[in-house]
């Protein structure tokens, strides 16, 4: 029995005016990416401003920036999976062990691999890691537990796979992948676009048009927004949710795909940390945990507002080595209380 | 019946109160008497609730003046009005479901024994005290979610009582009990009026308002009307003082009885064979034809509510099913139904909006690819959901607001509105006006009457006697899931319908 929230005052629509429908929700990530730029850059006597290091951020960040795409259409539509990591590196684990099978490169990844082999031995990978996703999905639509519980057992489950396929061996993966998660194209002599960074930018891309301008997109923010009010108006949204999470995979193992090839092999150390930097990245951008609201622009700023930290912190040199994963999450904890009272006051 | 005091309980001298430009509240001078149920009344919008919060201390930058019994008091927080004796009952009940009704009732004051641990007896013993003086029948080891909805009212008005209240003020108290339960409500707030507690009553139901008030404060925009004696007015006057005008008689609600026309002719669009559904629906048919509207009366919890959220494939039936022009609808899939043109507006606007996103995308949401096609584009969308909202009547008619920013009854034509840019052959409604005032009301059920006129078959559930009579053309009474009478072709009041249900 509230009254309704009371009408915009003539400052308000002045502000919408000038600025359009920007709330201090949209400000507020961009704010805090410049400031945290800033700092850097003083801190570090301008040697932060280095094309260097603009190369080193856009390459730790592609990772990053891949999983955080699947992972923004699974928090829109209020869910979780922590199972990102453990299927990054399921995913890159099949490629490698396939990799090395007689009918691709051979042991030890010694020999010449025919492309269809090579094809083959990245794209089943990404194909399973689908289907860990949709059964994710699945899972959490028909026992209505929630995601949360279902996905903790798949990384459970992913992680098994993992240790059982590689033994804790190392394997080698594909010449394809070694290129993208190194190379790039040479701009000049010291500036260098990723190929890593320019696939990030597809997959972010893409990803945005299919939020923004599909109805695909819309029935996952509506989903995630208020599933019961999307259900009686007709909106499938156990099928946007098992497709969301299938997403989620999908990315997830593209990811643990260019970050072996940055490594330049497959291993169990990889990815352990993934899970929880995508979600902060998704969550530092602005989109809300509780679903409904955010989208890919500000996982953007979110991406690059972690891989400048990370960056950053390892360039001043003046903080000890075992501080820095203190400060980075201080840090981290300082910009999402401050986002997060910022869009209270919508 | 009360003795006429000299200083009134509580009085409030030109309070007003304003949020960024507008004046919620403006200069409200309101006086309410020791052992005095006084009712206060007014549309959504019109300053109930600003005021109750002021008593209530959640918003203690007001202007003017609060006096208790003579004396100005700051109601500076919730704690503190308690401490001066104001308590108030919401609408939304905060009483700890999990916990019993003696617990609820010492919340946050349980007596210890020495060592600091909580003494059961005493507390016990205590409540069965309180409850007994007040006349409610209640074992104080019940967990309270277990207590029927009025039971939980008066355990949240004894804890009120308990902690020395002596101003009650009780927030649409009877919109979710059934004919029954606001008896044993009502018989409650007469034992208390005569101990001397002063109680404020703030309900849309204005016959409730009337039996029990002794006198009645009307708001409008922010200011107050009048005030009178219940006793000396009636339903129309009162109307009239909160709305500024008279309404259609049809709309104000029927004592006397209305005569129901005769079975249509037309062959049924919507026919249900055989639904049951567990708590609900024990094996119930109903059919419904285009151009008419059938009214489902039981009370809350008789299941009238959950059987028609099962013909919009909202709930799948553990038997039975729902045919749509003779083929059968895919029970649980609120997709097919949609596709198909069965429509549903619920009662719980929580539960039938997006309240963070655009109105815009809660309005195209139903019939997505009909209005905007494969590549979504706000230029597209806004002008064809800026169209609907002007012809449903919602205000402010702009498609870029938060859904959640606007009132109920607007909230409510929103709703109804992303039925309209579809095929609509089926119009489910479930308590569709539940919490709206009079005004709004008429609106969104004009806006029905013009679907049904249209070639939609309505279906009208309801535990409010008057929206069913004024509405439907059929009436099916429901009482413990199963249909108990039909009324067609005859005439039927409202103790006719409270007779079967």
């Amino acid at each position: 029995m509230t009254d309704p929230a009371p009408h915009s005052t003539a400052k308000d629509t002045l502000f919408r005016r000038l600025f359009g429908r920007v709330e201090a929700q949209d400000v507020a990530p961009i704010v805090s990416l410049a400031l945290l730029i800033l700092f850097f850059g003083v801190a570090t006597g301008g040697a932060f401003f280095k094309p260097a290091t603009l190369v080193q951020t856009l390459k730790q960040g592609s990772v990053l920036a891949i999983v955080s795409v699947g992972l923004t259409y699974v928090l829109l539509c209020a869910e979780i999976d922590l199972a990102v990591g453990m299927v990054a590196l399921w995913t890159a684990c099949l490629c490698g062990w396939m990799f090395e099978l007689p009918f691709a490169a051979g042991p030890k990844g010694a020999g010449d691999a025919a492309g269809w082999a090579v094809a083959v031995v990245l794209v089943i990978p990404l194909v399973s890691g689908v289907l860990l996703g949709l059964a994710s999905g699945v899972l959490t639509v028909w026992s209505q537990l929630p995601s949360f519980i279902i996905t903790l057992a798949m990384m459970n489950i992913a992680d098994g796979m993992s240790r059982w396929l590689t033994k804790s061996e190392k394997f080698n993966v594909p010449t394809v992948l070694k290129t993208i998660g190194n190379r790039g194209i040479d701009l000049t002599d010291r500036i260098q676009i990723p190929y890593s960074a320019l696939l990030a930018a597809v997959v972010f891309l893409v990803g945005h048009v299919v939020l923004q301008h599909t109805r695909f997109g819309r029935y996952v923010y509506m989903t995630g927004g208020n599933r019961e009010a999307a259900r009686l108006a007709g909106v499938r949204t156990g099928l946007i949710v098992i497709a969301c999470l299938a997403i989620g995979a999908f990315t997830a193992g593209l990811g643990g795909l260019v970050n072996a090839g940055r490594l330049n092999s497959v291993s169990l150390d990889q990815n352990a940390d993934l899970l929880l930097s995508a979600v902060a990245c998704v969550v530092l951008g602005g989109t809300s945990l509780f679903g409904g609201s955010g989208g890919m622009g500000r996982t953007v700023i979110g991406v690059l507002t972690f891989s400048v930290l990370k960056v950053g912190l390892n360039q001043v040199l003046w903080i000890n080595d075992l501080a820095r994963p203190l400060l980075m999450g201080l840090v981290l904890l300082l910009a999402l209380v401050v986002n997060g009272l910022l869009s209270k006051k919508r | 019946m009360t003795p006429p005091e000299s200083t009134p309980l509580l009085e409030c001298r030109g309070v007003s109160k304003r949020f960024g430009g507008e004046a919620a509240l403006d200069g409200v001078d309101f006086t309410l008497r020791a052992g005095e149920v006084h009712g206060l009344v007014g549309s959504n919008g019109a300053g109930k609730s600003t005021l109750m919060k002021i008593l209530a201390g959640a918003h203690p930058d007001h202007d003017g003046q609060i006096l208790l019994n003579g004396q100005p008091v700051a109601l500076a927080s919730p704690q503190a009005a308690l401490r001066h004796g104001i308590a108030m009952v919401y609408q939304e009940l905060s009483g700890i479901g999990q916990l019993s009704v003696a617990e609820n009732l010492f919340l946050g004051r349980q007596p210890t024994t020495r060592f600091g641990r909580i003494d059961w007896r005493r507390m016990h013993a205590g409540a069965a005290e309180q409850l007994r003086l007040l006349q409610i029948e209640v074992p104080t080891e019940r967990r309270l979610e277990r207590c029927p909805l009025v039971v939980r009212q008066m355990v949240e008005i004894a804890r009120g009582l308990h902690s020395g209240a002596r101003v009650l003020i009780l927030d649409e108290p009877t919109s979710a009990l059934s004919p029954p339960e606001t008896r044993r409500l009502f018989d409650l707030v007469r034992r208390l009026r005569e101990r001397g507690v002063a109680i404020i009553f703030i309900s849309h139901f204005i016959e409730d308002v009337l039996e029990i008030c002794d006198r009645v404060t009307i708001l409008r925009a922010g200011k107050i009307v009048e005030t009178r004696d219940a006793a000396s007015t009636d339903k129309h006057a009162v109307i009239h003082a909160m709305l500024g005008h008279r309404l259609d008689a049809p709309e104000v609600g029927y004592e006397t009885g209305v005569e129901l026309p005769p079975r249509t002719q037309t062959p049924p669009a919507l026919v249900a064979e055989g639904l049951i559904l567990p708590g609900a629906a024990a094996g119930i048919d109903l059919s419904v034809s285009p151009g008419e509207c059938l009214g489902l009366y039981g009370f809350v919890g008789s299941g009238h509510q959950e059987l028609v959220h099962c013909l919009a494939g909202a709930m799948r039936p553990t038997a039975g099913r729902v045919m749509l022009d003779g083929s059968e609808l895919s029970p649980g899939s609120t997709h097919d139904a949609v596709r198909r043109g069965v429509a549903i507006v619920a009662s719980d606007r929580a539960q039938s909006l997006v309240h963070g996103a655009e109105i815009y995308k809660n309005v195209t949401l139903a019939h997505l690819k009909r209005t905007s096609g494969n590549w979504l584009t706000r230029r597209k969308e806004a002008p064809i959901a800026a169209q609907v909202l002007t012809r449903v009547g919602c205000r402010p008619a702009d498609p870029m607001l938060r859904a959640g920013n606007l009132s109920g009854g607007n909230q409510q034509k929103v709703v109804l509105a992303k039925w309209l840019l579809g095929p609509l052959r089926v119009l489910l409604l479930d308590e569709p006006t539940r919490g709206m005032d009079v005004g709004a009301k008429e609106e969104v059920m004009r806006l029905v009457a013009e679907q049904k006129r249209a070639g939609a078959a309505v279906i009208l559930a309801s535990s409010e006697p008057e929206v069913v009579l004024a509405h439907a053309d059929r009436i099916l009474v429901t009482s413990r899931g199963r249909v108990s009478k039909e009324f067609v072709g005859c005439s039927v009041d409202k103790s006719m319908l409270l007779r079967f249900a």
